[in-house]
């Protein structure tokens, strides 16, 4: 493989990564409030095939709470490893239903388109 | 905890800060704590500088990490995002310093008789550390020399202008301390007579002047190792910088501030005469200036990238509403005194 189609490759591959990143953050915050380092866990679990950096999780958090979709609260008990508790607002829980859905109706034309031009 | 362990975290966070806007004390928090627990798991709930480093290599790139949060592929003007704030901070202690030079000389003009002309040797002072700064610069480009050998470590580019961990870390109690004990030792050595006799006329018109600054420096650190770092210590310790700026800035005109030295000579120390002594065996007391200027300027320089990081850090504690007197709990909450 060239060296193009691989760096045209990496960069749609990550694109689509991190638009997947935002919708698995909220929906994993929908079972319940839940720190930064449990959720790069959680994601590594359930969503290996997202592959992530561990650091690229953070940013999307701060992005979401500035946004408003998640509410933040820190947590002291530990005062070596305080952590930041994320939740999902009400904006967000109706942000995370529609996105679910978006990602669902692509998801099946994506299906299709895929499926019809490698003639499964 | 593994204090070394601790210490390549923190080297990493400090790197990781060097290329993100000042308001993201939190995310450096947060990216702290998970560090630390990656570390344990990998340690098999123990951490230890391995686990830290392995946990350091999974969180990536400082650059990279820091890019990820402020946005990649953004450019202000020519420059790329990542490089803004280290280049403003240069270009700002340079034009500090040049401002504290100027004033410095306007004001020395004022109230001494015989202003040396150092612009000279300033200038040349000046296009050696640029010439030094772009050589490590390209040695560390072609990787010809690498200090880096792991994701916490600072490049050697870095390291020289202590930007990032050296200029923007709190100050740690071991330099509040030498704060403290250098202030006094050298205020004592500047008022000891047997010491005051070596010095020129010229300069011993400053010394209760660099004695003042001297004291204050120490009471300020006396601030810092009682309190640690907060709004009111670093408006204090930038208010000192600014002062020590422009006092150098005016002794920069007196030439070398040492007249004469001791010499032991028989059995007994005598007084030489400095200047005497280097007409007829060494190089010629021109050198005495030329190193002056070089020290002064280095002392400037120092003092105005102190004040400046001071002054916007007691700006943006101000505007998190953290008032002027505040005390850290380890990495908790600041509490007010």
């Amino acid at each position: 493989m060239s060296d193009n189609v691989e760096e045209e490759i990496t960069r749609w591959s990550k694109e689509v990564k991190r638009g997947a990143v935002s919708l698995a953050v909220m929906a994993l915050l929908s079972g319940g409030r839940a720190y930064g380092y449990e959720l790069v866990k959680q994601l590594d679990e359930k969503a290996s095939f997202l592959s992530l950096e561990q650091g690229t999780v953070y940013p999307i958090l701060r992005r979401l709470e500035k946004r408003r979709l998640l509410a933040a609260e820190w947590d002291y008990t530990d005062p070596a490893k305080p952590k930041k508790y994320y939740t999902l607002t009400r904006e967000g829980e109706k942000a995370v239903r529609m996105m679910s859905k978006i990602w669902r109706e692509l998801s099946d034309g994506m299906d299709r388109i895929v499926k019809e031009v490698s003639g499964e | 905890m593994n204090d070394r362990a601790m210490r390549l975290i923190d080297q990493y966070l400090e790197r990781v800060r060097t290329y993100l806007p000042m308001e993201d004390e939190e995310y450096l928090l947060e990216l702290r704590t998970h560090l630390i627990q990656e570390a344990e798991r990998i340690g098999d709930g123990e951490i230890t500088p391995g686990s830290a480093l392995m946990a350091i290599e999974r969180m990536g790139e400082p650059q990279a990490v820091a890019n990820e949060y402020a946005g990649t592929g953004k450019r202000v003007g020519p420059v790329p995002v990542e490089y803004l704030r280290p280049l403003i901070a240069l270009l700002f202690v340079l034009a500090s310093a040049g401002l504290a030079l100027v004033l410095g000389t306007l004001v020395a003009a004022q109230v001494l008789p015989d202003v040396l002309p150092v612009s000279g040797p300033l200038i040349i002072s000046w296009i050696v550390v640029l010439c030094v700064l772009a050589v490590l610069s390209i040695l560390e480009q072609r990787h010809i020399i690498e200090v880096q050998t792991n994701t916490a470590d600072r490049t050697l580019f870095e390291r020289v202008l202590a930007i990032g961990r050296e200029g923007l870390r709190r100050k740690t109690r071991t330099s509040a301390v030498m704060d403290v004990v250098g202030g006094v030792v050298i205020s004592a050595l500047l008022l000891h007579p047997r010491l005051q006799v070596m010095l020129t006329p010229v300069f011993l018109v400053f010394v209760p002047y660099l004695v003042a600054i001297l004291l204050a420096q120490a009471s300020v650190g006396l601030v810092f190792l009682w309190a640690g770092e907060n709004t009111t210590s670093l408006i204090v310790e930038g208010a000192v910088g600014i002062a020590q700026a422009l006092l150098a800035s005016v002794l920069i005109h007196i030439g070398w501030p040492t007249r004469y030295v001791y010499l032991y000579q028989n059995g007994v120390w005598t007084l030489v005469d400095l200047t005497a002594l280097l007409a007829t065996a060494g190089p010629g007391p021109d050198v005495l200036l030329w190193k002056w200027v070089f020290v002064i300027s280095v002392v400037v320089a120092a003092s105005s990238w102190r004040a400046i990081v001071d002054l916007a850090k007691a700006l943006w504690y101000l505007r998190e509403g953290r008032g002027l007197w505040w005390r850290r709990l380890n990495n908790g909450p600041n509490v007010a005194l």
